[in-house]
């Protein structure tokens, strides 16, 4: 499967990728419409990092091992086995933060503004590519396949 | 050639981890499934939830078994005997490998007077949840013993139905073994806005209309709720000459002292890789894990556990609470923050130059890089001061000791 990956040697810390991710997941995917009637409503899936002149954007890694998914007591944190992504369902999802608890990167993020639900990168499922890749200026984060990926759907 | 035949004695979550992990690997091959639940679909942690859709209710889909050519018997396994497990109702299931997941089990102090009434309950599975919930309609008071994870629980559940709590503990505050006595404070302050908190006491004696405590003062209600833990359980290991200890003892394969017979989750004893001693490690994460490792090396895929340590993620009455490792022992230099009026308490226990514990009350977010760190040793000596710094993140993390996952192969 496809993975985004940062390069922080290139990161400027522009934060358009955190526009674009708002941008993709809201209702109206208009960035004028999403900012004016949803932005206090919307919860970036990625986290902005900055230390000293080093930034990089941080979101879900798809894990193959996901630690998530072992802490998830309601089931909604699965990896899917055909495409190897980590989807997470909101309508499941109590709220426990037992994901938030067990993320290694802390890409999981709270969204407390309705119905407490965890929430996460789920690889711009709506568009046909992540679009925090897209708006990168810089191409500090990327999208490629990553290999050797599980090989357990076989047989 | 004999047919190989899977028999798992439980269906909770290292149950299904271990089919999952089987099914993948092997579409075939015959898996039984003995339990002596009557609803084989739910998750544990969830049987306080009052309100669930549906959908949450469920773990796995309602179809899950079915799906995954799970034979299912509804029976009581009592004990293993040459590859054979006898049942309650007077059967015997022969199986060439064998997964005893059978968790864990309420403690029930003999001492207390009326202990066995028909006014005391436990709370840790469906059926417990649903005898409480007949059993409270009509009724106003109870009394929680223990103020921990399954009291807290119980007592949010109680709510929810309409019947007023107190809860007794013998401690000092709850969720003793892995609060301080500062985060305690806050969480009993919390606890206390939303039902009677009791520290420093216990129960002697229960009635149909009071429980009476060790300091002899009478609590009115009308039923109990025993919560004040779980250990594993050992009651079919025992009776088959299983070995062990304070837990099933098996090794980093999950094979217990019978190469036949693999256990795992909360019936066992697990490696505390920062105790450096075994223990049993009763949760979640860790059954599930444990599962998939047991799954693995039943199909002869060679796999290991390399130990784990205790984490916990509560809410108290909408107070998010995350506890991870030795995070109530003093051993070591301890970084705190404190805001009372926010209702926020960080605090990170580090020695040798390592985090061991680290306690998160309030704001929880982002508390999983701490169990990284925790579970991978990271030496955290240099930017130890900005652990709960505002900005701390990721980019913290030594890029040498960053995961494989952030950057792509050949970059």
């Amino acid at each position: 499967m496809k993975k985004i990956y940062f390069k922080e040697e290139y990161c400027m810390a522009c934060r358009l990728c955190e526009i674009a991710c708002l941008v993709a997941h809201s209702k109206s995917k208009k960035i004028i419409k999403a900012y004016k009637e949803e932005f206090p409503n919307l919860t970036p899936r990625l986290i902005i990092e900055q230390k000293g002149p080093l930034s990089f954007a941080i979101q879900c890694r798809h894990c193959e091992d996901a630690p998530c998914v072992a802490a998830c007591v309601t089931g909604a944190m699965k990896r899917d086995m055909k495409t190897g992504e980590v989807t997470h369902n909101a309508e499941k999802c109590v709220g426990c933060w037992m994901c938030i608890m067990s993320c290694p990167f802390g890409v999981i993020l709270m969204d407390t503004k309705g119905k407490k639900v965890a929430t996460k990168c789920d690889l711009c499922e709506d568009a046909n590519t992540p679009q925090c890749v897209e708006a990168c200026p810089n191409e500090a984060l990327i999208c490629k396949e990553e290999k050797n990926i599980d090989k357990g759907k076989s047989k | 050639m004999k047919k190989e035949n899977i028999v798992i004695i439980g269906s909770s979550v290292a149950a299904i981890s271990a089919i999952d992990t089987i099914r993948n690997k092997d579409k075939n091959i015959s898996i039984t499934v003995v339990t002596k639940e009557k609803n084989v679909s739910y998750s544990k942690p969830l049987i306080s939830y009052v309100n669930l859709t549906d959908e949450q209710s469920y773990y796995r889909d309602k179809n899950y078994f079915k799906k995954n050519k799970i034979n299912l018997v509804f029976d009581e396994a009592l004990s293993i005997k040459n590859n054979s497990v006898t049942l309650k109702s007077g059967k015997n299931l022969k199986f060439s490998k064998l997964l005893i997941v059978v968790g864990g089990k309420p403690i029930v102090p003999n001492n207390i007077k009326g202990i066995d009434g028909k006014n005391v309950f436990t709370l840790t599975n469906f059926e417990d949840a649903q005898k409480i919930k007949v059993f409270s309609k009509n009724k106003k008071k109870a009394v929680i013993i223990g103020c921990g994870m399954i009291g807290i629980k119980a007592a949010e559940f109680l709510k929810e139905l309409g019947i007023k709590v107190t809860i007794v503990e013998l401690m000092n505050r709850p969720f003793a073994s892995v609060l301080d006595e500062k985060s305690g404070k806050m969480i009993a302050d919390e606890i206390k806005k939303n039902a009677e908190l009791i520290l420093n006491k216990s129960v002697v004696e229960i009635n149909d209309k009071y429980c009476t405590l060790s300091t002899g003062e009478k609590i009115s209600c009308d039923f109990v709720i025993c919560a004040i833990g779980v250990v594993p359980n050992l009651d079919i290991a025992k009776k088959s000459e299983i070995k062990t200890n304070r837990g099933i003892v098996v090794n980093s394969s999950m094979m217990t002292s019978n190469k036949n017979i693999y256990a795992a989750g909360d019936c066992v004893e697990s490696f505390d890789i920062l105790k450096k001693e075994n223990r049993p490690l009763p949760i979640w994460p860790i059954a599930y894990k444990q599962g998939s490792v047991a799954g693995n090396n039943l199909i002869g895929i060679k796999t290991q556990y390399e130990g784990g340590f205790v984490m916990n993620s509560v809410d108290v009455f909408g107070l998010p609470i995350i506890t991870l490792g030795l995070s109530n022992e003093n051993i070591g230099e301890e970084i705190v923050i404190i805001d009372e009026k926010a209702r926020k308490y960080k605090k990170a226990i580090v020695n040798d130059n390592k985090i061991v514990g680290v306690i998160l009350v309030g704001d929880i977010s982002r508390a999983g890089i701490f169990t990284g760190l925790i579970k991978d040793g990271i030496d955290v000596s240099n930017f130890k001061k900005d652990l709960f710094n505002e900005k701390f993140g990721y980019i913290y993390v030594p890029k040498e000791s960053r995961s494989k996952e952030t950057a792509p192969s050949e970059i």
